[in-house]
């Protein structure tokens, strides 16, 4: 941080601070919506929508409330995301949907900002609490750098902005200081109307959350929960949730199609839920599954996945993982319920006592496919492998690259294992298997698994054939 | 009368030793008198992972039940659970009333539920301090985990337990599967701010047999990852050619398991009963495999002195392996033969085997990344230890080290 911007940060230290004491500490704002929804979609990575936590994310919100619209169509909607996209405000009256039609709309939302909120208490009453003492007074001028305070006996004093202004204490906030949507509608029947309003807006936010306790024989209790965001300046008391995993790269960038299996999933939460402004909610994802029963697999990968944005058109590209090719040992727990996205799982192992011991923190492997789960156990070294192209041809006219590729794995163990052989076609992301010895199924992406058992001592041989176009 | 002014003086210097507070002890050691355990608080060297019990009252139906909150732990990181009734969701909830949790629950009928709520906090430190007292050549140790609650929490029966390594937070580990949990015996009421449990050895009649340490190098360059250190010019240094004269104390009495690394201040019974000082030493972390012996320092030989040279060093990133030769040469200037325990740290990193050592049977692990080796020096003359030490840093297979091929 250079000199200059430094003082410009603590005066923003000090609005913050106080704003975050004026928004907290209060109850639920009082419900205006009859209903109120909420989507909130998580991206599977990339761009952030907003400062969301992946590509695409976002929320869609949708009030229903009453109102009384004048003669003049003249409508103010005081209360809605500070973070929303005006552009996407969608008007529908359910009284009168076929005579009811916007014919302008204004989004004031500076008011919402903490300098806009300050500037509209000139000439008001306000109590600025200092690290050592309060000023109060009315409030005469403020600019970033300072504030400038007539107090009781008639005296200015001028307060530099910065950390020891702990709290800016201003009268109680009016419905003027909120986020409003005004609109001039036309309107064939004037009065009492019941509007749908939604946008698109920042601010929403959510992820996963889950828990897997390890127990004898490899029984798991697993439990999912969904950690709810809300920063978008506004309650959302009672709130119709719906919570949407959109997993894997966002459509919208450009040039990129599709992979299969990719479809998103939602979580529609079966109970009201107050979504307040500034805080976290947790939600159950999926019910809690206890004393399941995982199979314990080992996953041998050769490479991660190396998907560009962009075909890998030559047949070049292919490196090993980063730690080289391995096997790892993973349970794997059969899909039941929706498909959960990808997300961080605490491993925990019960003792004897029946106290946990952390054992560490992954990211859930999900198969979206069959929404199978899997938690990484350790590794297996006992299992091993090498992989080797076998012909790899490009087709520059056809768009189009056809690779042959054979994987040998061993089991060096004393036991028999179960052994799921993973490859990631990172080429592009419109594949094909033209040929295979044995039969594999698509794994979600640009991933493709075939399983194996094997027994002590041996070694198996696959081969497939990819076709890429693009 | 002696004995028990001893023992109250032992008390007193191991409460000032873990800088403590005053918890008190409500069940015996092992036992439940003060009842269930409302917390279970296993402590590792970052922090803690705080599983407690609390109780509250709640109406028939759906409705909410308000839990306490406690300081500095993410909404999202705090797991609630009951078996009373069905969990639906929380929120914060920071009110007039104070920090909580607001839990949205369907109870079947009215009373009371139990909830249990896990959580990791780094608002929970410890650190263990040892007592050893010398009486005219028998041992009294004692020990007590002196540990700061800064959660805002109270409990009223805690029990805890240490895990001396760092929180595993990587994806799981072959080794994080086989971490040495050692017990406190006992319930604690944990009241916010320093306690000081009483780790209740068995430590009373120890022998100590005086032995030579030789320690250059100490513990101050132990790199506790897998990955080792792998600059050349890493421990290259002169090193001090102090040999101590030390106590060795056999811990395998003391305790069952592996005590939590920390100071052990060392007293001799002097006139009158009164304590005197005579010297410090250090309990290291403990090793799954590691015999349980430890050594204080509490002078240095007059006759025997050491030397510590780096004799070869070579490394492979491609095969993610390094080798270092060590060589040590003790003279002893005395007119009799001396016995020396040779300590030496493996402090590239935690995943790490002896290739190779020159002392035979006299090897022992001391600890993750401490071995000692015996060699007995001729009066008047020398005695040479050599040992080579391979390290391997593929994190992911390395189990744990190991002190002999």
């Amino acid at each position: 941080m250079n000199s200059s911007s430094a003082p410009r940060a603590a005066a923003m230290f000090g609005v913050c601070a106080a704003l975050a004491v004026f928004a907290g500490g209060r109850a639920l704002a009082e419900r205006r919506d009859t209903r109120t929804t909420v989507s909130i979609w998580r991206g599977g990575g990339g761009a952030t929508y907003g400062g969301g936590d992946g590509g695409g994310a976002g929320a869609f919100v949708s009030h229903r409330r009453d109102v009384d619209i004048g003669a003049d169509g003249a409508v103010r909607f005081v209360g809605v995301a500070v973070g929303m996209d005006a552009a996407t405000v969608e008007v529908h009256s359910v009284t009168d949907p076929a005579g009811t039609s916007v014919v302008e709309q204004r989004f004031s939302t500076n008011l919402a900002t903490p300098e806009a909120l300050l500037a509209r208490q000139v000439g008001k009453p306000v109590t600025v609490v200092l690290a050592q003492g309060e000023v109060r007074g009315v409030l005469r001028a403020v600019s970033l750098d300072a504030l400038v305070i007539e107090t009781a006996g008639k005296s200015i004093e001028i307060i530099r902005r910065g950390e020891h202004v702990v709290d800016i204490k201003l009268g109680a906030a009016s419905l003027d200081n909120e986020p409003t949507l005004e609109w001039k509608l036309a309107v064939k029947k004037p009065g009492k109307h019941t509007l749908d309003v939604s946008y698109r807006t920042y601010g929403l936010t959510w992820a996963p959350e889950y828990t897997a306790v390890l127990g004898d024989d490899d029984r798991v209790d697993f439990t999912a929960w969904a950690t709810v965001r809300n920063d978008t300046g506004l309650d959302l008391p009672a709130s119709e949730l719906t919570l949407v995993s959109q997993p894997g790269t966002p459509a919208a960038l450009p040039g990129y199609i599709a992979g299969p299996g990719r479809a998103p999933v939602s979580f529609k939460i079966g109970r009201p839920v107050d979504l307040r402004t500034g805080t976290a909610l947790q939600v159950e994802l999926a019910p809690k599954r206890s004393g399941a029963r995982a199979r314990r697999v080992s996953v041998f990968e050769a490479s991660g996945d190396q998907t560009s944005y962009q075909p890998l058109s030559d047949c070049y590209g292919y490196m090993p993982t980063p730690t080289g090719v391995r096997t790892e040992q993973m349970l794997e727990l059969d899909g039941a319920g929706p498909i959960l996205p990808e997300g961080n799982v605490r491993v925990f192992r019960r003792g004897d006592g029946g106290g946990l011991t952390i054992v560490g923190e992954d990211l859930l492997r999900v198969n979206p496919r069959t929404g199978a789960v899997r938690v990484r156990a350790g590794v297996a070294p006992e299992v091993t492998g090498e992989r080797r192209q076998l012909d790899c041809r490009v087709d520059p006219g056809g768009r189009s690259l056809r690779e042959r590729v054979e994987i040998r794995v061993e089991n060096k163990g004393k036991a028999a294992v179960d052994v799921v052989v993973r490859e990631y076609l990172y080429r592009w992301s419109n594949w094909r298997i033209e040929q295979e010895d044995e039969k594999g199924a698509g794994a979600g992406g640009n991933a493709y698994e075939w399983r194996k058992k094997l027994k002590a001592g041996e070694s198996r041989t696959l081969s497939y054939t990819v076709v890429y176009a693009w | 009368m002696r004995a028990a002014g001893l023992a109250t003086a032992a008390a007193l210097v191991t409460a000032m030793a873990a800088a403590c507070g005053g918890a008190q002890r409500v069940g015996a050691a092992g036992g439940d008198e003060g009842g269930a355990a409302d917390a279970r608080i296993t402590l590792y060297r970052d922090g803690a992972f705080v599983e407690e019990q609390v109780v509250v009252e709640v109406a028939a139906g759906e409705g909410r039940a308000r839990l306490p909150r406690p300081i500095g732990v993410d909404l999202g990181k705090l797991m609630i659970e009951s078996d009373d009734v069905a969990v639906r969701g929380w929120t914060e909830d920071d009110v007039a009333e104070g920090r909580a949790v607001q839990v949205d629950v369907v109870a079947r009928r009215a009373g009371a539920a139990r909830f249990t709520m896990r959580y990791v906090t780094d608002r929970v430190s410890w650190r263990a301090g040892y007592t050893l007292i010398d009486d005219h050549g028998r041992g009294r140790l004692h020990g007590a985990l002196g540990v700061d609650n800064r959660t805002g929490r109270s409990w009223r029966r805690a029990r805890f337990v240490v895990i001396d390594r760092l929180r595993p937070s990587a994806p799981p580990i072959a080794a994080a599967f086989e971490q040495r949990t050692v017990v406190v015996p006992g319930t604690y009421a944990v009241r916010p701010g320093g306690q000081r449990l009483d780790l209740a050895l068995a430590g009373d009649d120890l022998r100590l047999e005086p032995t030579l340490v030789y320690d250059p190098v100490g513990t101050r360059l132990d790199s506790a990852t897998m990955h080792p250190q792998t600059d050349a010019s890493y421990g290259v240094e002169r090193w001090p050619s102090a040999v101590d004269e030390s106590l060795k104390i056999d811990l395998s009495r003391v305790a069952a398991g592996p005590l939590p690394s920390g100071p052990v201040r060392v007293f001799t019974v002097g006139e009158g009963g009164a304590l005197v000082w005579r010297g410090e030493g250090r309990l290291l972390p403990p090793a799954a495999d590691a015999e349980l012996y430890t050594t204080v320092a509490v002078g240095r030989s007059p006759v025997v002195t050491g030397k510590r040279r780096r004799t070869d060093f070579a490394i492979d990133h491609e095969a993610m392996r390094l080798v270092e030769e060590v060589t040590i040469t003790l003279r002893n200037a005395g007119a009799q033969p001396a016995d020396v325990l040779v300590r030496e740290h493996l402090y590239r990193g935690q995943c790490w085997s002896l290739a190779y050592h020159s002392t035979g049977e006299r090897v022992a692990k001391e600890g993750a990344q401490q071995i000692g080796l015996g060699v007995d020096v001729p009066a008047g003359g020398e005695a040479t230890v050599m040992y080579r030490v391979l390290y391997e840093w593929d994190e992911r297979t390395c189990r744990h080290s190991t002190s002999r091929n």
